[in-house]
């Protein structure tokens, strides 16, 4: 044992010799494993690298457990060993770039992987960083065990680049941190603590500190066993040609959420502690879709959401619109402290992304559903509501009229349902119906309606009428609707209403006139024999080969003329309209062989194939 | 709609039951359009590309193309 510890001593010594000469020679260092063996344990620094000036650049780094000391290496060069987190590295020339690792080495020489490299860049000559980072927001605190809790926030920015974070726990400092995100260890349990944080940039500029987040360690010996539930209502809105806004509903969890993950494509790009997200350096018109999933301190991580999918704008191309203003706004109390807030959906010419929802002028909440249930009220008060719509550029609407309601008198209950809506009928194209009824009434008032059909809910109305959309041709269906009122209180379904999509058409127009069309012309082979019924003829083109031997009944020939031209319009436009009409579930043929396929008797809905 | 060629093989036919009519019939074909030797199709053919009615080929419908050339071999077009 003495041995051992002896010899360790050497080595720790002579490797620290070296480091040191090739430290003031300043020579290559390409062989990591001189200074010895890897530690098993320790993990790679995380290090982020930012300009101070045109002349230096400033590194941070955290330690792992274990480290002592710290080899730096510029471009793969080593240019310092030190103790700490943090140097400066002078004498850099102005606006270049320069690409930093840095390796932890514990008290036995051994050294750590090597952290991901940090790039940064110099700024131009006589430029200089005057600007503190912006403050932290977003600070989430949640317990991870009875002596730990975990951190996260929304990234600051600056103008020349966050470097790091400080950590304060009840006002002292406590850490840095790299990234928007901190575990702190060592705490008592069920006890509380509150953080803040606050951004630095490699200037030493420090921005104030965020807003506060307290948590409570969990008691001795419990610890969180539950993943957090699946964040539900994910809406991805274009906001230009290269971004996309994600927002989504808090999932909860039995300890606490501290964010969530967002992917595209199935791969992970970021993480955050709020429930929106700017996915950037996109490319134009191109469609992605994105999946979330939520996460607590004890990293057990939820189930992924559904998927949405957002195309990006063209390049170019912006979104100055506003949403149109929500409509009907319904304000009606669900009990002495709480009012229940629905709207009718706004459309956007880019894509809705959320709502925000305002109580006697003064913005309250935001949420992409269209129903808000406010809370904490006085009872027996009136208070009123208006709605606005916002897209993910930023353009909001006008506000909704307001909507008035007054919480029911303490100690008040509403138990009554809204009468069973009656009078349901609807309006049928090829590919929807729209159903109206009437007003149902209730002891407080009618929350919203709630449409059924074939006895599967499909959807929510505030108003009383609702547009059932994609459907298939010529089939029939059966709907109901039920009242609700903001305590939760839903009337029996109406009578049912049975309404039949119309027959899928297609009209040609002139070209409903032609036997045979064509865009280049008309070519008869083969002599005598070939029969048209109807005219024939060909616009632009009249290449024509052999026509006098064709037998045209009950038409004649039209060759580029205005009839032919016409014809070319209406068939265009036929073709658009047939190719719009939707392919109901079970109709697309894609794949199939489709010799002896016989299609479903008497339905005349469109087929896709694809050949 | 068909998104690529649609081609009815020599000799083949496309039937219509329970009283469907080749009027109200559509073939929206992206591509180019052929009806083999001696087949039978029924419907309009919309089509983007060429219409070709191979010999003694018959289609019971219009034959409409937008930018390709209608051609016939010893066949009949139109309802």
């Amino acid at each position: 044992m003495t041995r051992i510890r002896q010899s360790s001593t050497l080595r720790r010594l002579l490797g620290v010799a070296i480091l040191g000469w090739v430290g003031v020679a300043g020579l290559a260092c390409e062989n990591l494993d001189r200074y010895g063996p890897e530690a098993g344990g320790m993990a790679a620094p995380e290090l982020s690298a930012v300009a101070a000036s045109s002349t230096a650049i400033t590194l941070s780094w955290t330690l792992p457990a274990g480290a002592e000391h710290v080899r730096v290496l510029r471009d793969g060069n080593q240019v310092d060993f030190v103790s700490g987190t943090g140097l400066t590295d002078q004498g850099r020339e102005p606006a270049s770039t320069y690409t930093y690792t840095v390796i932890a080495l514990d008290g036995l020489g051994r050294s750590s992987p090597a952290s991901a490299p940090a790039t940064a860049t110099t700024l131009n000559q006589g430029q200089s960083d005057d600007a503190p980072p912006s403050v932290p927001t977003g600070l989430t605190a949640v317990a991870a065990s009875s002596s730990s809790i975990a951190l996260a926030w929304e990234p600051s920015t600056d103008d020349v680049g966050v470097l790091g974070y400080r950590i304060y726990r009840d006002g002292a400092e406590i850490g840095l941190s790299a990234g928007p995100q901190y575990t702190d260890l060592g705490l008592t349990a069920s006890t509380q603590y509150t953080y803040t944080v606050a951004a630095f940039d490699g200037a030493a500029h420090v921005s104030a500190p965020s807003a506060p987040a307290s948590a409570r360690t969990l008691a001795t010996g419990v610890s969180d066993t539950q993943s957090p539930s699946t964040p539900l209502d994910l809406n991805a809105v274009p906001a230009s040609s290269s971004a996309i806004t994600l927002t989504w509903s808090a999932s909860t969890d039995d300890v606490g959420v501290l964010g969530y993950r967002v992917y595209r494509g199935g791969v992970e790009i970021g993480t955050t502690s709020g429930t929106t997200f700017d996915d950037t350096g996109l490319s134009p018109s191109t469609a992605y879709t994105y999946t979330v999933a939520a996460y607590d301190a004890a990293n057990h991580l939820s189930a992924t959401s559904d998927p949405a999918t957002a195309t990006t704008l063209a390049a170019g191309q912006s979104d100055t619109d506003p949403p149109t203003t929500p409509n009907p706004v319904v304000a009606v109390a669900s009990g002495p402290s709480g009012i229940t807030v629905s709207w009718g959906a706004s459309t956007d010419n880019v894509g809705v992304l959320g709502y925000r929802i305002y109580r006697d002028g003064v913005e309250i909440a935001t949420t992409t559903l269209l129903i808000y249930a406010d809370g904490g009220l006085a009872p027996n008060t009136s208070y009123t509501y208006t709605v606005t719509a916002f897209d993910a550029a930023g353009n909001e609407s006008l506000p909704s009229a307001g909507a008035a309601a007054t919480t029911l008198p303490i100690g008040t209950t509403d138990t009554d349902p809204p009468s069973v809506p009656g009078g349901l009928g609807g309006i049928a194209t090829s590919i929807s119906i729209t159903l109206s009824w009437n007003a149902s009434t209730d002891n407080v008032g009618v929350s919203g309606y709630v449409i059924y059909r074939d006895g599967v809910q499909i959807g929510t109305s505030v108003g009383t009428t609702f547009s059932d959309l994609g459907l298939c041709a010529s089939e029939s269906f059966s709907y109901t609707v039920a009242a609700r009122d903001a305590a939760g209180n839903f009337s029996a379904q109406s009578l049912p209403a049975v309404i039949t999509t119309l027959h899928a058409s297609v009209s040609l127009g002139a070209a409903a006139s032609f036997g045979a069309l064509g865009g280049t012309g008309v070519s008869v082979l083969g002599l005598l024999g070939s029969q048209v019924t109807g005219n024939v003829g060909s616009s632009p083109g009249i290449s024509i080969l052999g026509l006098p031997l064709l037998n045209i009944i009950g038409g004649v020939l039209h060759l580029a003329d205005a009839t032919a031209a016409s014809a070319q319009v209406d068939l265009a436009a036929a073709i658009t309209a047939a190719t719009a009409l939707p392919v109901c579930a079970g109709h697309d043929l894609t794949g199939q062989v489709l010799g002896g396929l016989s299609l479903g008797a008497g339905s005349t809905s469109t087929r896709r194939l694809q050949i | 709609m068909v998104q690529g060629n649609l081609t009815a093989a020599a000799a083949s036919q496309v039937a219509l039951i329970n009283g469907a009519q080749a009027a109200n019939v559509f073939w929206v074909v992206s591509g180019a359009t052929t009806v083999g030797a001696g087949a039978t199709l029924r419907g309009n053919v919309l089509g983007t590309g060429s219409i070709t009615l191979a010999t003694n080929a018959t289609l019971l419908g219009r034959a409409l193309s937008r930018t390709g050339g209608v051609s016939l071999t010893k066949a009949i077009a139109g309802l």
